[in-house]
């Protein structure tokens, strides 16, 4: 192998942060655009490139998920090169150190920790990746609790995006005075309201303690709790490229420990154990001595003493606990929740479905109506953050693909038009005693004018005073606008998963047609078309 | 106060001089008659939806008797539905395309053709043609209004029973509003047209349904939001399944106009057939409430009507 070194410590910083920089704006042009691809980047490129990801959800449901090989190419880089991922490319890192160097320099805590606590502190994240390891073996999808890009992924897509959104909504509402005499009225239109998503305060209480924790040690989250650079920490103890001290040229300065950002540097030898190190550099510039080298040679290593590893009893004890939970789990969330969700279109069917999906909400982010909601803490035990249809927040337009399409686990599948307008998600249903025609004689047919599909008729039955709507369920596609636009609180119309199509392969049209289904949207259907009607006794509407 | 004498007198003198309109020739009459009455109370054009459009407005008085230079118009048509020209479910868009071009040319100072649809974005816009028709008229005219901060708290002051609702801002601070529905049924309402439309202006359709009478609540509405121009696409027709369809397209290619919402929407309840059947105005319950409540007349069979075939 040729020898590599890097010298130039200020340079190779420099270089460092560009990349960073560049790849957590990328991954906000990702996230943020409308459109699926940018520029040939896949929307969901970062999700795969996640290691954890990558790894445990093929292992969950014992099938070669192709799409993650991404995060297979990171995985071989980090055995050749350490966990440059962490210090490079990830933007949860990146975001962690820009929040992080701020909070630091707004609220100046010392930082308290013993090296002991830190030292004893870095197995942690072993501990995790062991456990969620051995609920993956159990066919237990614990995946998005620890995954960083999924964690990211909702945190910018779910939580803060909105909050930005309902920020300029405010601006827009306070400067309307002025848009108004400035003759620029016409902005006031401009900015739709923002879809907000359920379980935010989780969300944002979850990245509040992160944040905190930030204050506490630099990186918390990469040092001692996230399984993925647990994953490549592993990988890492094999890396060719790697830190090293030339003791003869160190004047014992302790600027290296000082600004190692992940804190590993021993200061007593000077040595890093490989699988802590992300490569960032920090040690390099800041050494005055040019003592410090990167390099694929080993001459340079100084020998780590402190493994930082945990100790097998405490990683065979979290393992085993993960086999609890993997074998517990199951059985505890079938009495749990019976409750079948709506599903976005083209949802797997449920139990391959939660094991492959990674809850980083990127379908409910692209949702043009807001419809697609995550299931909230009343579920824990299974379907936690998955994204079900709730139509109160919106429902699911006939024209869009937009779900499956940015799915990077195939969780939902990702289909065209012409197969995602047959892949029924569920049935709406009328309350008869709620419903103002059905039991209360009033005039009302919200639910009509709000279908797409032409599933709900309303019609005089002998002994209702007025027109009564009904649903026709085969041509009841689920899609919730009836739901959201039903005048009564909670709805009396509401849409069920009952009748929904849940396939492994994308020929939605076929199994439609053999469920006897006439899925069509009404703008579709053209009056010529219309089977001839005998007109009423008396037009719906209309007083004798 | 009127006393039953002279309201007695009133009534024979009406009685009386729609006896005469009907023998006495058009130019004599408006000759007699103040400028308010010179013109017909309902006109009806046949012929391609933006000339039937024109000439229906010019029978009116031209569009110069409703809108003065200077003036801010709001135009409501039927944007609501995703649908295209042929459904019938939305107005004709150079209907509107041409209503928004005569306010231009009478010198309004704006122009806005709003609706309040069912879902946010500019999906039934342009589906509906009418924000690209609108664009070549003016750009930005043509808005979904669904963001609660363009919308304004309003008292209906007659109402009996909605004594307030949040209005569109824009319409509380227009001059002139003018109604351009697509005739079409509800089956809620037999039909859906000015008056009933006037639904698409407010922020809580809901509560009309579920609170109030809903025909009480639509002439409570219709009170504070009353247009001085009615122009009813009536191109296309829906005379089934309405509001959304899809139904039974009817295309009579008539545009029907009135500068009284209820007695243009009673011409058209009587002018077409709704469900393959021949209904009366006063079989739509909140036309009927409407007249009761001194909003527009719905005596279609006493209404000086001028009827036009270009």
């Amino acid at each position: 192998m040729p020898k590599i070194t890097v010298p130039d410590g200020k340079r190779f910083v420099f270089l460092r942060r560009t990349t960073q920089t560049s790849s957590i704006a990328l991954f906000f042009v990702l996230l943020f655009s409308a459109n699926i691809h940018f520029f040939g980047l896949p929307k969901d490129i970062f999700l795969r490139l996640d290691p954890l990801a990558g790894t445990l959800l093929p292992v969950v449901s014992r099938s070669w998920l192709w799409v993650f090989w991404p995060a297979m190419l990171v995985m071989a880089a980090t055995i050749i090169c350490g966990r440059f991922f962490c210090g490079w490319l990830c933007p949860m890192g990146a975001t962690l150190d820009a929040a992080g160097g701020l909070l630091r320099r707004f609220f100046p805590v010392r930082q308290r920790l013993s090296r002991f606590m830190h030292t004893s502190a870095y197995f942690l994240k072993y501990l995790v990746l062991a456990f969620m390891g051995c609920a993956a073996f159990c066919g237990v999808n614990l995946i998005f609790w620890g995954s960083p890009i999924a964690l990211l992924t909702r945190f910018y897509g779910l939580f803060l995006a909105p909050a930005l959104h309902a920020a300029s909504n405010f601006l827009l509402a306070i400067s309307e005075p002025l848009l108004r005499e400035m003759d620029a009225g016409s902005i006031l239109y401009a900015l739709e309201e923002p879809h907000f998503f359920h379980t935010s305060a989780f969300v944002a209480c979850f990245w509040g303690v992160l944040l905190i924790l930030e204050l506490i040690a630099p990186r918390f989250w990469c040092r001692y709790l996230c399984p993925a650079g647990a994953l490549l920490g592993a990988l890492s103890l094999f890396s060719q490229f790697r830190r090293g001290v030339l003791l003869p040229k160190c004047a014992h300065c302790g600027q290296c420990v000082k600004n190692c950002p992940t804190g590993i540097i021993n200061p007593k030898n000077l040595s890093s154990p490989a699988q802590e190190c992300i490569v960032c550099g920090s040690c390099l510039a800041s050494c005055k001595f040019g003592a410090i080298v990167f390099s694929s040679a080993s001459v340079s290593r100084t020998p780590t003493k402190e493994s930082l590893l945990p100790s097998r009893r405490a990683f065979v004890t979290a393992g085993i606990g993960g086999v609890i939970v993997g074998m517990a789990l199951p059985i505890v969330s079938a009495k749990a929740s019976p409750q079948q969700y709506v599903r976005p279109p083209g949802t797997i069917p449920e139990d391959d479905f939660l094991a492959v999906c990674l809850r980083c909400g990127e379908c409910m982010k692209v949702c043009p109506t807001g419809g697609l909601q995550p299931i909230g803490l009343e579920s824990v035990f299974s379907g936690i953050f998955s994204p079900r249809l709730d139509p109160y927040s919106g429902g699911c337009l006939p024209e869009c693909t937009a779900c499956g399409n940015v799915c990077p686990s195939h969780a939902i599948l990702p289909l065209v038009l012409a197969q995602k307008r047959y892949a029924k998600i569920g049935t709406a249903v009328i309350d008869r005693k709620e419903c103002l025609a059905w039991g209360e004689d009033k005039r009302c047919m919200v639910c009509k004018e709000n279908c797409p599909w032409n599933a709900v008729e309303v019609v005089p039955r002998p002994g209702y005073a007025v027109p009564v709507p009904e649903v026709r369920n085969e041509h009841c596609y689920g899609c919730g606008f009836c739901q959201k636009a039903c005048p009564k609180t909670p709805a009396a119309i509401v849409v069920e998963s009952t009748d929904a199509l849940r396939l492994n392969s994308p020929d939605f049209e076929k199994a439609a047609r053999a469920a006897g289904l006439r899925l069509q949207p009404a703008s579709e259907i053209s009056a010529q078309a219309l089977p001839d009607q005998e007109s009423p006794a008396l037009p719906p509407g209309f007083l004798e | 106060m009127t006393n039953r004498r002279q309201f007695l007198k009133a009534q024979g003198a009406a009685l009386a001089f729609c006896a005469a309109s009907t023998f006495v020739p058009g130019g004599l009459l408006s000759s007699l008659t103040s400028f308010a009455q010179s013109f017909p109370d309902v006109v009806i054009v046949k012929g391609s939806p933006a000339q039937a459009t024109r000439e229906a407005v010019n029978l009116l008085g031209g569009m110069g008797a409703f809108v003065k230079p200077g003036q801010k118009v709001v135009i409501k048509p039927n944007m609501s539905f995703v649908a295209n020209v042929d459904s019938a479910a939305n107005t004709h868009p150079e209907v509107v395309a041409a209503l928004a071009a005569l306010c231009r040319e009478a010198g309004a100072s704006s122009v806005l053709v709003l609706d309040h649809a069912f879902q946010s974005g500019n999906r039934s816009l342009e589906a509906s043609g009418i924000l690209a028709a609108c664009e070549s008229i003016g750009a930005g005219i043509c808005r979904n209004v669904t963001q609660s901060r363009n919308y304004q708290e309003a008292d209906f002051e007659k109402a009996l029973q909605m004594r307030g609702n949040a209005i569109i801002k824009d319409v509380l601070e227009a001059d002139v509003l003018i109604a351009a529905p697509v005739a079409k049924t509800n089956s809620s309402t037999g039909v859906s047209l000015s008056v009933k439309g006037q639904m698409g202006l407010v922020l809580d359709r809901n509560v009309m349904h579920y609170r109030y009478d809903l025909d009480t609540a639509i002439v409570d509405l219709c009170q504070r939001l009353k247009p001085s121009l009615v122009v009813i696409d009536a191109s296309r027709v829906l005379a089934s399944n309405g509001p959304y369809g899809p139904g039974t397209v009817l295309r009579p290619g008539e545009i029907i106009a009135s500068r009284d919402p209820v007695a243009a929407d009673a011409m058209a309840v009587a002018s077409y057939q709704w469900y393959g059947r021949n209904m009366k105005p006063r079989q739509v319950g909140h036309l009927v409430m409407a007249s009761k409540r001194g909003l527009g007349r719905i005596d279609v069979e006493n209404m000086n009507v001028k009827k036009v075939l270009l």
